[in-house]
């Protein structure tokens, strides 16, 4: 498997951090990391959650912004300089964005709905580059719509 | 790798595409199995869950599955080449040393996706509708 189709494959469905913490027990005595953080804000009117999945090499981030409308979610992609672009898979209510490699591809699904756990009924992986996207399901899942 | 959904079962299930292949991936006496992650040495980050108990963080690498130890409930979001995870308001280093990532000034901090330089990317809120992503370099 190669370099590049091994980073196309990484991680279809990820950023489960936030949705699958049920319990904050420590089970370690935890300290508080000295981050240096640089924040940044989603486009205007997509108010309803932001997440930033996944950071490359370049520190070029992807995640899922929601908005305009509530109930709907859009990709996006944050690239280093600060400037921001927006996708969305034509017809899909949500399009999220998990991993972006060093060569510039993007995965993550893409859905009629939101899903607090994906892979949801009706989801699809999604592969994007700067010239196309593709759908990537595994066979025989109801993930297709 | 990826995370799909049983045709019949309904749960979910980890896997594999490669050369054009699929494999599953399943936590031995698992109900249901995630993958949320890999790094370039095969190390592979995820979630299983027994019936309807908690989810539980692992790490797979030569085939192995290992405890990932995280807080409980807790199931890693990535993994880097340097083998730190991030999970929640967590980074666990490779020397077992977790520490608390915290905006200040957020109501919660998010840390979902980590680069082999270490650089986290994550969110913050501070109320309704109020959201702002981040990246961070942390000591």
């Amino acid at each position: 498997m190669s370099k590049l189709n091994s980073s196309l494959a990484s991680s279809l469905f990820i950023s489960f951090g936030l949705a699958l913490v049920f319990g904050s027990t420590p089970l370690f005595a935890q300290t508080q990391a000295n981050c240096d953080f640089k924040t940044f804000d989603p486009h205007s009117g997509y108010i309803y959650g932001f997440s930033p999945n996944g950071i490359n090499h370049y520190n070029t981030v992807v995640g899922e912004a929601d908005g305009p409308q509530e109930g709907m979610g859009k990709a996006f992609i944050r690239y280093s300089g600060g400037s921001m672009t927006i996708f969305a898979v034509p017809k899909a209510q949500y399009t999220v964005f998990n991993r972006r490699n060093k060569y510039g591809t993007s995965v993550g699904w893409y859905g009629p709905q939101p899903v607090t756990v994906p892979p949801g009924t009706g989801s699809n992986g999604l592969m994007y580059t700067s010239k196309s996207y593709a759908t990537l399901n595994y066979p025989g899942s109801p993930t297709r719509n | 790798m990826g995370t799909a959904l049983d045709a019949k079962t309904k749960d979910l299930f980890g896997f594999k595409y490669e050369n054009g292949k699929f494999s599953q991936i399943k936590y031995p006496g698992a109900t249901q199995t995630m993958v949320t992650g890999n790094n370039d040495n095969g190390v592979i980050i995820g979630g299983y869950q027994k019936g309807s108990s908690p989810w539980t963080g692992f790490a797979l690498e030569n085939g192995m599955f290992k405890s990932v130890k995280l807080s409980a409930g807790y199931v890693p979001s990535d993994i880097n080449n340097r083998g730190e995870i991030v999970s929640g308001n967590e980074i666990l280093y490779p020397n077992g040393k977790l520490e608390i990532i915290y905006l200040p000034g957020s109501a919660g901090t998010s840390a979902l996706g980590i680069n082999d330089l270490g650089v986290i990317s994550g969110d913050a809120s501070y109320g309704t509708f109020e959201f702002q992503g981040f990246t961070a370099t942390c000591k």
